[in-house]
């Protein structure tokens, strides 16, 4: 079984449409959307639920009203500000630190693991997928991308599938490092602009720094050739394979518009660079 | 006791080690391979962490021979590591 992450360091480069291209392209895989954050590989995936499960993680704290005395001390001392003057916790500000459930006199607090998001097993158009989604506020997502990771693995074992797409997160923070530890191959998808030369080189090292092979796509590189070379420049300079360069190419989003992939329409430039990363890709994938 | 029955029962016991990083029990995340339960009491399984750069294989590895042999007419546990970067090493710690 082999494991292709895609991930961007900056957002908004391309790692969703890329992912769905190469799903629509792949014969056989389990889809991975790790980035719970802000999911939306599910948009163009157009899931079926099969199985939805709860995400729980992280403490929050709860007054019992019936025992509560109104003193204020909780009030007084949380530091976050998350108790209301009616003596409700807020989700949203409460951080777990449990001071409060230390110092009421009444003992009527009590800390409670809470609701963090949701996940869920679906069939969809390009074949199984595992997404999840994290609430508002909420932490705890690099657990959730384990999880989900986790249960693609599963599913593809399952079903005797021998690829399996992910969908990484933006950024290089912790949900990144819990998309790629111990997969196969990483993919990073950037743009010709400064800040996304700045952040693939961000997100190259993290990847380096754990010894899995990586390699670039070059999102509209057409937009600016200057910084598409110094892309390719630092890409050869760690020895990270440019596998192609996409060109922009208004029919990607008159695709997306319609809830499609740009390989799936036409036969326009951005699907035909698509196509030919995947053809340098699918070989390695395979073996 | 049948083999069968003692089989169901590791596999129950193993459902209640719970990943802390997923929240999923192990046998969920299918971390178990290959279980194999004599009439003697000698289980024999594959432990497969979910990477093979797992923080928690040590642990779980521990609490996956702790759990085994704490149950009634379990003589010997024999665990195998697989895709693990450090296999051959946890694996020699668990089984001594």
């Amino acid at each position: 079984m082999k494991e292709l992450v895609i991930i961007s360091g900056k957002g908004g480069t391309g790692k969703t449409t890329l992912t769905a291209s190469f799903a629509f392209l792949a014969r056989d895989k389990v889809l991975a959307d790790c980035d719970v954050d802000a999911a939306d590989l599910h948009i163009l995936a157009d899931p079926q639920t099969l199985q939805e499960e709860d995400f729980r993680g992280g403490i929050k704290a709860r007054i019992d009203l019936q025992k509560c005395s109104q003193c204020g001390t909780c009030i007084e001392y949380c530091r976050f500000g998350a108790t209301s003057h009616e003596f409700v916790v807020s989700p949203l500000s409460c951080e777990g630190c449990g001071v409060c459930f230390q110092i009421c006199p009444q003992q009527a607090i009590s800390l409670e693991e809470g609701l963090n998001g949701h996940w869920f097993i679906s069939e969809t158009r390009f074949g199984p997928m595992v997404h999840a989604a994290l609430l508002p506020g909420q932490e705890n997502s690099g657990k959730l991308v384990a999880l989900v990771r986790n249960q693609a693995k599963v599913l593809a074992r399952r079903q005797d599938i021998s690829l399996i797409l992910v969908d990484g997160a933006p950024g290089v923070g912790c949900p990144v490092i819990s998309s790629i530890t111990g997969a196969d191959r990483v993919l990073i998808i950037t743009e010709p602009t400064l800040s996304g030369l700045h952040d693939m080189k961000r997100a190259m090292e993290l990847v380096r720094g754990f010894k899995i092979p990586v390699s670039v796509v070059i999102n509209k590189h057409d937009l600016n050739t200057d910084v598409t070379e110094e892309i390719e420049a630092h890409s050869t300079n760690v020895q990270a394979d440019v596998l192609g360069r996409i060109p922009y190419d208004p029919q990607v989003t008159r695709s997306l518009v319609q809830r499609r992939c740009v390989v799936e329409d036409g036969n326009s430039p951005a699907k035909k660079a698509i196509q030919e990363i995947w053809e340098r890709l699918e070989p390695d994938l395979l073996s | 006791m049948e083999a069968e029955n003692m089989e169901s029962r590791v596999r129950h016991a193993l459902s209640e080690i719970v990943d802390p990083e997923t929240g999923l029990n192990i046998m969920r995340m299918d971390l178990i391979h290959d279980l194999t339960v004599t009439e003697d009491g000698e289980v024999g399984l594959v432990f497969r962490p979910s990477s093979p750069v797992c923080p928690m294989a040590y642990s779980l590895a521990n609490s996956i021979k702790k759990k085994i042999e704490s149950l009634k007419d379990i003589r010997s546990v024999r665990i195998a590591v697989e895709n693990f970067q450090n296999a051959d090493r946890l694996e020699r710690l668990v089984n001594q």
